[in-house]
């Protein structure tokens, strides 16, 4: 199996088909389930990984997150959902969808 | 957000049943004179009273889990209740038939055992993907004895999530606690015995 391509401005993400993205009213909080582990996303990153589904680019991921925490520059909220992606790709929980 | 200690995990060990004698299992060995001790409706009392309590992952084990003929209605119990649900078999018993339980809800299914699965197993699990194999040797720890066993809360916070803004940040991710079902210890995932129910 080749090494899966990094996360770009033009990849276009998806989660992971093993994980699966729910709100838990318990801690108000969206948690993403995988095998025997699972992750307590705090409100921006489960913002990122709704929008992880296969349709939307990167850019276009944060061009709207960039709307939504104005006035959070572009270019930070571009650096920081790259980071995260990135992390979340190397942990196998979201795949470029034209991978 | 609320830090209250909860369990995520329960693991529901449904059978002592198995066709397998994998020589590191935990799984008592007269296992044969044993039935199985909760009834479907037991069961699925079980997984609301957990899932009341904080529980939102649920590993159906055993034993073989395969071979409780109410498999499909316990997993189709659990995705009601929005339960993130793992089938941890060796794969044996599974038949094109038997795969209906990922259709109900269960979602990956964890091979232990994994020198143990056929190629026509491969082939039925490849088709309810997801999948994953799991070599007995790679995993950590034993099997929780107690059944049902509810995991404690995490311990040891993780920093996954990362804040967009100043404004939203410092919420760190607790991992969850790690599966403790899949039987590991020696072995490298061969079968000590050959398939066959006695007793």
């Amino acid at each position: 199996m080749s090494e899966p391509r990094a996360i770009t401005a033009e990849s276009r993400p998806i989660v992971a088909a093993k994980a699966r993205l729910r709100w838990d009213a318990r801690t108000s909080r969206h948690l993403l389930l995988y095998p025997e582990r699972g992750l307590i996303l705090n409100p921006t990153a489960a913002d990122v990984l709704q929008l992880c589904t296969g349709e939307h680019t990167v850019g276009a991921i944060v061009d709207r997150l960039a709307a939504k925490y104005a006035p959070q520059p572009r270019e930070t909220v571009e650096r920081e959902v790259l980071a995260f992606l990135a992390s979340m790709a190397d942990r196998g929980l979201i795949r470029d969808h034209d991978e | 957000m609320s830090e209250e200690p909860r369990p995520y995990t329960l693991v529901a060990e449904l059978t002592y049943r198995c066709p397998l004698r994998c020589v590191y299992c935990s799984n008592p060995r007269d296992f044969m004179r044993h039935g199985d001790a909760m009834s479907t409706d037991d069961w699925l009392r079980v997984f609301r009273e957990a899932e009341a309590v904080g529980v939102v992952q649920l590993n159906l084990t055993g034993g073989e889990p395969l071979l409780r003929d109410d498999l499909e209605r316990l997993v189709e119990g659990a995705r009601q209740l929005d339960l993130y649900t793992n089938l941890i078999t060796s794969g044996v018993p599974l038949t094109p038939r038997r795969p209906r339980t990922s259709h109900a809800g269960a979602r990956p299914a964890t091979v232990s055992g994994a020198s143990a699965v056929s190629p026509s197993t491969a082939r039925v699990l490849a088709r309810s993907r997801p999948t994953r194999t799991h070599s007995a040797g790679a995993s950590g720890a034993a099997s929780a004895r107690s059944s049902p066993a509810a995991e404690p809360p995490p311990s040891s916070p993780e920093q996954a999530a990362t804040p967009i803004a100043a404004a939203t940040a410092s919420a760190s991710t607790p991992s969850f606690p790690t599966g403790v079902n899949v039987v590991a210890a020696g072995g490298g995932g061969r079968w000590w015995r050959p398939p066959q129910l006695t007793g």
